[in-house]
């Protein structure tokens, strides 16, 4: 069996939060209706339940102050953003990793669609309308998450995705980081392990305890002169910066994170190797993120100079 | 070998010489069963193809016992581009007008003609260039002259595209003026090569380089060489590859107290089963093919891994790295000057999947991503997927991106590994 490291205990205030935030979330849907934890929730806050003696309780700190919606559950899609127009990508709220770090070194950030947020231009030739407008709005640098794995793809050449509906859909998680500045918000390793490839605008980390590798995408060059496949890499340092390269020569995109979480699954008893949901792997990181740094939660006001998003603040 | 194996490589292992008569059929094979889905573009990397054999009969626009100059006439149908010095030349009892011939015999090893080489023009070596890699080559060879029972050294040498010496062999022999067939074979095998020289000395005269010989010339091209017993247990696979015998090692209530601290439930993992018996029959046809791995980097990472590593037989030499834990092993490495990870892994994530997903489907599936094209598979009990990275990471800018049937190929060249942690078959 796996026991959870010590040092990756989660920040026990962070009890506190999350129940709070499940209460109003419940609140907001129907009264009574299934947590978005379903039986993984967390338990009444501390002292709720029954106490039977014993040492008192130790004070717990202060909660972080996250929004009480500041995350849709995993596989809630955009409403029609799904390959088949429908709004669910993958229910299963498993943390594939649960042990990983936030892959942005702070906080705050932002899961959300590039392609349908503020500034995106939708999908398919107008098949999949995106809202226009611009990429540095308010809106896509605020809460609430959104999980846009298995977000509208069609071509089997790119998006192939036996977990989604119709086999076809996004392979990772989009993050943007607290800002839309280019090539300034430093992307760090999830955990202890070596670098095991680097691309024109990626770079994967293989992670040592797990056994997943780490796929970042859209990163400016140039990286760490350390970082070369194979070398060894610890958690939480840094391996390079978000922009909005789609392409070594190509920036077509917004500037974000596409992070993949690979590994190898156990599919209705089948085995197969591919891109996992990372969705709540990204939430609990992101909890134990603010949970150290409060400071990091609430977002931030974007630049006044949209050429900032545009063009690369570094080197 | 696996029912799907077809090679029956009767070539040596190095260098032989034959005196029983030689035959162009020296390599056989026997054709594939039909496979369906994604398991059949695997399964055509398998060898299935006849090895390509120059007898030197047809030259296009030859005259007979002139000696025309051998170069690319055999590049489109063989793939052989010939160097300075190499030409046809007719073998005949009767010279008639064909004084010109360096074929001193009555005839050549089949029909009526065989390549020569001369070193004064051409230098000590004939010089064979292949387009396609080639992983075996036999042929018959002679002097043009000497003295009865003179000793007499062939030598072989085949080299990368790096031009990197990666095979050689020698071969001695007593020449015999009134055989009635060439006497003599050499052959070469044990890598993939793209150049091939072939040379003559003289022993009694210093091991001068001589004028010399050659005449069918077999070809067995890599792609139908090194196929490997991991590929014939990849393509004898059918439907979705179950996950036998694998037992919980992270569950959702292990974490105890921690796992009350999260939003979301922990997932379940499971660690496989290894077939090793399998593992171990495919290592023993890999030592009867001289098959191994490419030299890598990452010796401790082989040595802790308690799962069958993959590895490919023909990388380009120096590129291969490998990264693992116990149960998931990720090498990296370059094909062809092509970028390739292979990652492979008996530790299974349980997760769901959308209720209009079509989950796992066929043995082997070809996945696309906007930066690589990926053939996931299982085998011996370990889930893998063998991915390659798009130049510039654009599947778009990328043809080669889409050639499954090249990924299949590179699948084919895939052989098993095990390290210390490995054979206690844990």
């Amino acid at each position: 069996m796996t026991h959870i490291p010590a040092s990756d205990k989660k920040w026990p205030g962070l009890v506190a939060a999350a129940a709070l935030a499940l209460a109003l979330a419940a609140c907001e849907q129907d009264a009574g209706g299934p947590a978005p934890g379903g039986e993984g929730g967390p338990p009444p806050a501390d002292g709720e339940d029954g106490d039977d003696g014993g040492e008192p309780p130790v004070p717990l700190p202060v909660p972080p102050a996250l929004p009480a919606d500041w995350q849709n559950p995993p596989g809630d899609l955009l409403p029609g953003s799904s390959t088949t127009h429908g709004s669910t990508g993958v229910t299963d709220t498993s943390v594939v990793s649960p042990f990983m770090r936030f892959p942005f070194e702070e906080g705050p950030a932002f899961l959300n669609s590039q392609i349908f947020g503020q500034g995106g231009g939708g999908y398919g030739g107008g098949e999949w309308p995106g809202p226009g407008g611009s990429e540095n709005d308010a809106a896509n640098f605020d809460y609430a998450w959104r999980d846009n794995f298995c977000e509208a793809r069609t071509n089997p050449a790119k998006h192939s995705n036996e977990l989604c509906d119709g086999g076809l859909g996004h392979n990772g998680q989009d993050i943007r980081p607290a800002t839309c500045e280019n090539a300034v918000h430093w992307i760090v390793a999830p955990e202890d392990g070596h670098i095991s490839w680097v691309g024109s605008i990626s770079v994967n980390v293989f992670g040592a305890d797990s056994g997943y590798i780490y796929k970042n995408l859209h990163v400016q060059k140039p990286l760490p002169d350390w970082v070369e496949v194979g070398a060894p890499v610890t958690k939480g340092q840094r391996i390079a910066r978000a922009s909005d390269l789609l392409s070594a020569s190509s920036r077509a995109t917004t500037v974000h994170l596409h992070f993949e979480v690979h590994g190898s699954a156990e599919i209705d008893g089948a085995m197969r190797t591919g891109p996992l949901p990372p969705y709540s792997s990204l939430v609990e990181a992101y909890m134990d993120l603010v949970a150290d740094n409060p400071d990091q939660i609430a977002a931030v006001p974007p630049p006044a100079d949209i050429t900032k998003c545009t063009e690369p603040q570094w080197p | 070998m696996g029912k799907f194996r077809t090679k029956q490589l009767v070539l040596s292992a190095l260098v032989v010489a034959l005196v029983s008569p030689i035959a162009s059929a020296q390599v056989s094979t026997t054709p594939l069963p039909p496979l369906g889905g994604d398991a059949a573009v695997l399964s055509a990397a398998l060898p299935s193809q006849e090895p390509g054999v120059i007898d030197f009969e047809n030259v296009e626009g030859q005259q007979i016992g002139a000696g025309i100059a051998l170069s690319d006439q055999y590049s489109k149908s063989h793939g052989v581009t010939f160097g300075r010095g190499a030409s046809v030349h007719f073998c005949a009892r009767v010279f008639d007008d064909v004084n010109a011939s360096l074929c001193p015999y009555p005839q050549a090893a089949s029909g009526r003609r065989a390549a020569a080489h001369d070193v004064r023009s051409g230098g000590p070596a004939m010089v064979m260039d292949f387009s396609r890699d080639v992983s075996a080559v036999s042929m018959r060879i002679n002097p043009t002259g000497g003295v009865i029972d003179e000793v007499f050294v062939a030598e072989l040498a085949g080299f990368d595209a790096n031009g990197e010496r990666v095979a050689n062999a020698s071969v001695e022999f007593n020449w015999r003026q009134d055989a009635f067939t060439w006497p003599t074979s050499a052959a070469l095998r044990g890598a993939r090569f793209s150049r091939l020289t072939v040379s003559l000395r003289r022993v009694a005269q210093n091991n001068q380089p001589v004028r010399f010989l050659i005449d069918d010339l077999v070809l067995q091209y890599a792609s139908d060489e090194t196929a490997s017993p991991v590929a014939a247990a990849i393509a004898d696979q059918k439907g979705p590859p179950r996950a036998r015998g694998a037992v919980i090692v992270q569950s959702t209530e292990v974490g105890g107290a921690q796992d009350e601290m999260r939003l979301y439930p922990a997932a379940t993992r499971k660690r496989t089963t290894i077939d090793w018996d399998a593992v171990e029959k495919a290592l023993g046809e890999q030592k009867d093919m001289d098959l191994a791995a490419t030299p890598y980097r990452g010796e401790r990472f082989v040595a802790a891994a308690e799962l069958p590593l993959l590895l490919p037989a023909s990388a380009d030499p120096g590129s291969v790295i490998v990264l693992g834990n116990r149960d998931s092993v990720n090498a990296h490495f370059t094909l062809g000057g092509a970028a390739y990870s292979l990652y492979g892994s008996r530790l299974l994530t349980v997760i769901g999947k959308n209720e209009g997903a079509p989950g796992v489907g066929d043995a082997v599936a070809f996945t696309g991503t906007e930066q690589s094209l990926v053939a996931s598979f299982s085998v011996y009990g370990a889930a893998y997927a063998l991915t390659r990275h798009c130049k510039d990471e654009s599947v778009t800018a990328d043809p080669a991106c889409h050639d499954r049937d090249a990924l299949g190929k590179v699948a084919a060249d895939l052989v098993v590994a095990v390290g210390e942690a490995g054979r206690a078959r844990p």
